[in-house]
């Protein structure tokens, strides 16, 4: 047998087994639903953050707590819409395009998405920086509903940055490695 | 659910093939199966031509295939190939299947070398191929060219190693 039959044989015989077709349309059905309740998820999150501190700033009632826990949310909400919403996720329209097209806009979006993972860095590293300011300074100045807060806000912000770090270092390999192969097929 | 979804069923082996040349591991073939098949469903509704949906189908599954090519090889697949869930039959002697092979082969071929040749062995002419990829059909040409010398090289090199 030459290698042309040896190549076309191979390939034809090798059709999926065992695997239910008409659970396909389940399936999809499945996925779909579970990216669509982790977009609920982020949306419910940002609603929640933006009643809390919208009723705190509408009727007047902003405490320590969240005067020091404004700037937190100012940078994790942005960050984690930066990041869920701007991921360099193949659209439909790209995904359809001959490949020279895919290639073209799958780099610009991993483009984006690795400078997106930079901002994220660099938002954690300064509300760490922020917050270790705000609890040397209530610790100086402030009484005991200043310190809590403070303390609060120093445990949330290095939490953000083990969290931001260890995301952007899984995302940026994954996205690099990608960037990499594409970039040798343009 | 659109109406040419079970079209879409009926081209599970073209898909599962499509998604093999680019994924060894099982799991993560299966996930990326998932992936395509997530992502045809979706492109649906921009089908013009509802005669043309194997090519626009492949023409998806072989572009997330060459962005996850990558990232399988940075998990190095943990698995044996699984020859379970290809309904070969084909051995040779040494008790690997024909498929089994192929894939491997393929696995060590550049993307830009291994696209056209499975497009081509899925039955696709040289404009067909050079469509989906945005190439000329002369360079579909070279590449399939070069793809099959490779793997022609590798075949009587494993041949000279077993005797």
């Amino acid at each position: 047998m030459n290698i042309d039959e040896r190549l076309q044989e191979a390939w034809r015989e090798a059709v999926p087994a065992g695997m239910d077709l008409a659970d396909l349309g389940r399936r999809v059905t499945r996925q779909r639903r579970r990216r669509w309740l982790l977009r609920a998820q982020e949306l419910v999150l940002t609603l929640v953050a933006l009643g809390v501190f919208g009723h705190a700033l509408l009727f007047g009632a902003m405490g320590p707590a969240h005067w020091l826990l404004l700037p937190f949310f100012a940078v994790f909400l942005p960050t984690a819409w930066l990041i869920a919403l701007r991921v360099p996720r193949a659209h439909t329209a790209d995904l359809t395009a001959p490949m020279g097209r895919y290639v073209e806009l799958r780099l610009k979006q991993l483009r984006t998405g690795l400078r997106d993972l930079w901002l994220a860095r660099r938002a954690a590293v300064a509300l760490i920086a922020y917050a270790a300011a705000a609890f040397a300074g209530a610790w100086l100045f402030g009484d005991i509903r200043w310190r809590e807060a403070a303390v609060v806000l120093l445990a949330y912000a290095l939490l953000w940055l083990l969290g931001t770090m260890w995301v952007s270092r899984r995302l940026r390999g994954q996205w690099l490695s990608e960037y990499r192969a594409i970039r040798r097929l343009a | 659910m659109h109406a040419l979804w079970p079209k879409v069923e009926s081209m599970a082996p073209q898909l599962w093939r499509a998604v093999s040349g680019y994924e060894l591991n099982p799991s993560l073939r299966e996930e990326l199966f998932q992936e395509v098949l997530l992502a045809v469903w979706e492109a649906l509704p921009r089908l013009r031509d509802a005669e043309k949906l194997l090519p626009f189908a492949l023409r998806i599954a072989h572009n997330l295939g060459a962005s996850h090519v990558r990232a399988a090889t940075r998990h190095p697949s943990p698995l044996a190939f699984d020859e379970a869930a290809h309904a070969a039959t084909g051995r040779d002697e040494s008790g690997t299947t024909q498929s089994q092979w192929l894939f491997e082969a393929l696995a060590t071929l550049p993307v830009k070398l291994r696209q056209p040749l499975m497009l081509q062995l899925e039955g696709f002419d040289y404009q067909e191929i050079a469509e989906l990829l945005g190439i000329t059909a002369d360079n579909v040409g070279v590449r399939v060219h070069r793809a099959r010398a490779r793997l022609k090289a590798l075949s009587r090199e494993e041949e000279n190693h077993e005797h």
